[in-house]
């Protein structure tokens, strides 16, 4: 088991008029190595949910535990430090969090401040720049000069130069174009396929379905379901009244369904799909 | 039909000789609803920006409602067009979500007694009505981008620019949104560009603009330019997942046209005798 919340509740500006209920006596269990949706309507809480696992926000009550560490309403800042490296955490736009005038200086910083030595830090620059596909050039650049998919990748080396074990990522493909999405996705996938446990916040439906295998749903604050990506999509009324959408191709096989077809709900590609309608 | 907006022969740098907007021209008809495709950095965003005069450009000429942007006449062409960028943040100015809708209209004058019933208006229509005494900077990003949406259209723009405005949002909240401005479109005359990579908004809009490298590459109905594969590929973008369906059932034997839009290729489906 690599994260399991217990009980975590979260309330915003707490005891002003502004008092807000993010999060609701949640329990989750996240197993290692998986590659977790976190899904529901804006403003359901995934945000507040998944910033507790690196600690960013503390449980209002309750306690989270990432690999061995527990962190609860009483950590100080101090402790949490081991946590912080254990768990990456990349925010909504990303490249807004670029300060350095280098890219080497910008993916550097993090390792620095948990005592890297320069020349190691360096080392591990290149590669996390090799892993976000940039070549070694763009390490003397300013980041700002980039696009903004390429500042988006940067700010992911940025996290993956600190080799978290756990990457947690809030819609990390909001604002790229389709393309620039996919390669994220792949990226993800392929650091997931070495190990690292990923949980991702997404809209794109589609994406839950082509690289997520267990999704997580969230709505006013509370954990209303979880499964395997399969079980998640087969109620597709259910979803409906959550404001949560089907993957496009699962969405139209429920609509040919309604019409009198029987193909299978968990085709993923079109080639079968076709088959399944009466190609050839 | 008038134009609301005239675009000729742009020009726009922001490093020298290298040009990120490339002599564009294009009009845009009044009431209308457009949709301008292209990949990140293809220059969308800055043609946005040049209309409202936020950059100037290097040469060419914007004329919005008849009226010729110049240094003269910056703020009488913002007062005529809204637009909602990306990135929500960039733009809240009060310390509430009802002072931030309020902003732009106390900014034009709007009497008191006339604000509140328009806010409470707005901010039914992005659902947002439960949250007017939220400080915005604590919403989610969905929440915050309904919030920048409702401030624009409270101030019945001629013409509203939205820049992937809907990209934080989920996608029922984005066709939500995209038919609330469509509705708005379609009743009030609001002229609408929308910048986006959502190709299936595009399916539904009037017209199509393709922007690769700060050009125009091409400028058609969305039947002309969605369907045109090696183009949209070619240009990093997708095509609507009705038309990949269609055309791979022809390969395959079963002809149902070029269909954009998913509710006809399953009326067309369903009068096929196939597998059923």
């Amino acid at each position: 088991m690599s994260i399991k919340f217990e009980q975590v509740s979260h309330t915003y500006s707490k005891n002003t008029p502004f008092q807000y209920i993010a999060l609701k006596d949640v329990d989750l269990a996240i197993e290692k190595g998986s590659f977790t949706a976190i899904i529901g309507h804006t403003g359901s809480g995934k945000s507040t949910l998944i910033q507790h696992i690196n600690g960013l926000i503390l449980p209002t009550s309750g306690i989270v535990t990432v690999n061995d560490f527990v962190v609860d309403a009483n950590n100080l800042p101090k402790v949490l430090r081991p946590l912080r490296q254990m768990a990456g955490l990349v925010f909504q736009f990303p490249e807004y969090q670029l300060f350095e005038d280098s890219v080497e200086k910008d993916i550097i910083f993090g390792p620095k401040n948990f005592g890297v030595d320069e020349e190691t830090a360096k080392q591990k620059a290149k590669e996390a720049l090799a892993m976000v596909k940039m070549d070694e050039s763009y390490l003397e650049k300013s980041p700002f000069d980039l696009s903004g998919g390429q500042k988006r990748r940067i700010a992911i080396a940025g996290i993956l130069v600190m080799e978290p074990d756990i990457l947690v990522l809030d819609e990390p493909t909001a604002g790229l174009d389709p393309q620039g999405a996919k390669e994220m996705m792949e990226l993800f996938k392929a650091l997931n396929d070495q190990g690292k446990t990923v949980i991702i916040v997404t809209h794109d439906m589609n994406q839950v379905l082509n690289y997520c295998d267990h999704a997580v749903v969230m709505n006013k604050g509370e954990i209303i379901k979880t499964g395997t990506v399969e079980e998640i999509f087969k109620d597709p009324e259910y979803l409906e009244t959550l404001s949560i959408d089907l993957p496009i191709m699962t969405h139209f096989i429920h609509e040919l369904n309604k019409n009198g077809f029987h193909i299978d709900p968990s085709i993923k590609d079109l080639d079968t799909l076709i088959k399944a309608i009466g190609g050839k | 039909m008038t134009k609301s907006i005239e675009i000729k022969n742009l020009f726009f740098e922001y490093d020298e000789n290298l040009n990120t907007i490339d002599d564009v021209s294009f009009d845009v008809e009044n009431g209308s609803y457009t949709v301008i495709l292209g990949h990140n950095g293809s220059g969308k965003s800055t043609i946005a920006k040049l209309i409202i005069g936020l950059l100037e450009a290097k040469s060419g000429k914007i004329v919005v409602d008849g009226i010729e942007l110049n240094d003269e006449n910056v703020y009488k062409v913002r007062e005529r067009v809204g637009i909602v960028f990306q990135n929500p943040d960039n733009q809240f100015i009060g310390a509430t979500v009802r002072d931030d809708i309020a902003f732009g209209l106390e900014n034009r004058c709007v009497p008191q007694t006339e604000m509140d019933g328009i806010i409470n208006k707005y901010a039914k229509k992005v659902d947002m009505i439960d949250f007017l005494d939220h400080e915005p900077t604590k919403l989610s990003g969905g929440q915050k981008q309904r919030v920048a949406i409702a401030g624009i259209l409270a101030m019945s723009p001629d013409i509203i620019i939205l820049d992937e405005a809907t990209s934080m949002l989920d996608p029922k909240g984005r066709r939500e949104i995209n038919a609330l401005v469509k509705e708005l479109n379609e009743e009030t005359n609001m002229t609408v560009i929308s910048i986006s990579h959502d190709i299936e908004e595009a399916v539904n809009a009037d017209r199509v603009v393709v922007l690769n490298n700060g050009k125009v590459v091409k400028d058609g109905t969305p039947e002309d330019i969605l369907t045109d594969e090696a183009l949209m590929y070619s240009l990093e973008l997708d095509v609507p997942f009705a038309y990949k369906v269609s055309k791979k059932l022809a390969e395959n034997g079963i002809e149902v046209g070029k269909n954009l839009k998913e509710k006809e290729l399953i009326e067309k489906l369903c009068l096929l005798n196939l597998n059923k």
